[in-house]
């Protein structure tokens, strides 16, 4: 079924898995400082694989890792010349294992180490020449959806523009939050409000938060009640479906392991709460596994029971 | 004497073009450089650290101020150039550790030290520890700012913190590191002189650290 007509005449809530570059790295051996565009071309039995483990783990929506495959980040490893080819086939491979009833959403993401003015120095035009370079080929190579998210909001309304600018297909947009003393603000200081309505002005089909929450003073149980609160003050400023992303805590290297303290069990026991709120589509960001996924997934199995 | 105002409001709001004139004039009003550099420049840079602090001025703010500091600065480069560069409290380098391109945490301590009166060394992003180590020694700096996002790259701290004892620099230079999921306890771990939780709190740290306060 058609993503948007899925949200529209079904109340199901779509799971999306949120860290492929972790999978890959944890599981498939991609080295960390290799480029996982590059990677994944170079690896497409693997990265195919991980996915079909993705959706047996009852995920029904996956970004095939495109993050890294816009030209500013591209540069850095070198790489540039192949964005076409990275974004085109990375999209391709994934919708070859994707079932009939999941989405492949290309990911778009921030344009750091440099960044569109004043944080950086590229200018808006720049942004949206390197952000096409990016949506053209997933739009030819099939993908159902744009995912766009990353931490500064002015550039994610330009990749959403880009992806309206030149199709139909669904934006989902997704911004990221910080937990400070005036409550959560982005990186520019916006609250989830103006965030919210700010990419729903934007064209955004669906909106919400992804990643962040990057306090040190939230204990581990208090972390997903604390990503309820944010979508509720964010659907203050929208009327769009929304979609709930937070990482699984504030990572901790202890012994020289990364340890996220937000626990799959933590995260099954307030999805719920989102759906409440009007989240229709779930996942998480940095430190959320495969397994917070498939207990999540039972959980809205059994709410749909 | 009213232009060093001037220059530190404009240079809050992030007005390059502004404050650049404003110290051109207070040099032809009679003022002398240091004086426009400390009481105007490093004066407004101090109060934006402050507003970061509270969360009154966000990061697309601090950095377009730093733009107008840096503008400012400019202006009085010739002057400072041939005064010998004027007194800094010390020399920093400063870099996201090997393996990790994030920038802008790294690049918020750089303002904030520079704006404290450090000279600054900002050699980049994944930044390999040898590298880290030949800056220190060709620089001559006394302290070390180590940045990483995430705990993957967080490790390579260490191991830059073991290449600058290796190359002799122990006692000599001070080691400062900072980041999301760094805390006191890793820098302790690691042996880092010091850990600052964010910007604002680097400038106390590194005076601290350099024996400054």
């Amino acid at each position: 079924m058609d993503f948007m007509e899925r949200l529209q005449s079904t109340d199901d809530v779509l799971v999306m898995f949120g860290t492929m570059q972790t999978l890959l790295v944890d599981e498939y051996g991609k080295p960390m400082e290799t480029h996982l565009g590059e990677w994944i071309l170079a690896h497409p039995e693997a990265f195919q694989d991980s996915l079909r483990r993705l959706y047996a783990a009852g995920h029904n929506m996956v970004h095939p890792g495109t993050q890294a495959n816009s030209p500013f980040r591209a540069k850095p490893f070198g790489v540039q010349d192949r964005v076409y080819e990275f974004n085109y086939q990375s999209v391709k491979l994934a919708k070859e294992v994707t079932p009939e009833n999941c989405y492949v959403f290309g990911l778009v993401s921030s344009s750091n180490p440099d960044w569109l003015e004043p944080v950086g120095n590229m200018t808006h035009d720049e942004v949206y020449n390197g952000y096409r370079e990016q949506v053209l080929p997933m739009l030819e190579a099939g993908v159902d959806g744009i995912f766009v998210s990353g931490n500064h909001i002015d550039e994610s309304v330009i990749a959403i523009k880009v992806a309206k600018d030149h199709s139909d297909i669904p934006v989902l947009a997704a911004t990221v939050f910080y937990a400070g003393k005036k409550g959560f603000r982005t990186m520019t200081g916006l609250d989830p409000k103006a965030a919210s309505a700010k990419l729903q002005e934007a064209g955004a089909d669906v909106v919400g938060f992804n990643c962040g929450l990057m306090t040190k003073s939230l204990d581990a149980s208090e972390w997903y009640p604390a990503a309820t609160i944010l979508l509720k003050e964010m659907k203050q400023g929208t009327d769009k479906y929304l979609f709930a992303s937070p990482d699984a805590g504030l990572a901790q290297l202890i012994n020289d392991r990364t340890v996220y303290p937000a626990s799959p069990g933590e995260m099954a026991s307030e999805v719920l709460n989102w759906v409440d709120v009007g989240a229709r589509i779930v996942g998480g960001c940095c430190g959320t596994s495969l397994e917070h996924g498939r207990r999540v997934s039972a959980v809205l199995r059994d709410r749909k029971a | 004497m009213d232009v060093l105002p001037a220059i530190t409001g404009n240079l809050r709001r992030g007005e390059a073009a502004k404050v650049a004139e404003l110290v051109q004039k207070g040099l032809d009003d009679g003022l002398s450089w240091d004086v426009i550099l400390n009481r105007g420049l490093f004066a407004g840079m101090g109060v934006v650290g402050e507003l970061f602090r509270e969360e009154e001025m966000y990061i697309p703010e601090v950095l377009m101020a730093a733009k107008a500091m840096n503008a400012g600065i400019k202006v009085l480069e010739p002057l400072m150039a041939e005064a010998g560069g004027g007194k800094k409290l010390g020399k920093v380098v400063l870099g996201t550790v090997k393996g990790d391109i994030h920038n802008l945490g790294k690049e918020l301590v750089g303002i904030m030290l520079r704006g404290a009166g450090f000279e600054v060394i900002d050699i980049g992003v994944d930044v390999p520890s040898e590298k880290f180590v030949e800056a220190t020694i060709s620089e001559k700096a006394q302290l070390v700012g180590m940045s990483a996002l995430i705990t993957t790259t967080m490790p390579y701290m260490r191991t830059t913190i073991e290449a600058l004892e290796k190359a002799g620099l122990k006692g000599q230079v001070k080691t400062i590191i900072g980041g999301a999921c760094v805390t006191q306890q890793y820098a302790d771990e690691i042996g880092a002189d010091g850990y600052s939780e964010d910007a604002g709190a680097a400038i106390e740290k590194a005076k601290e650290l350099l024996g400054l306060k």
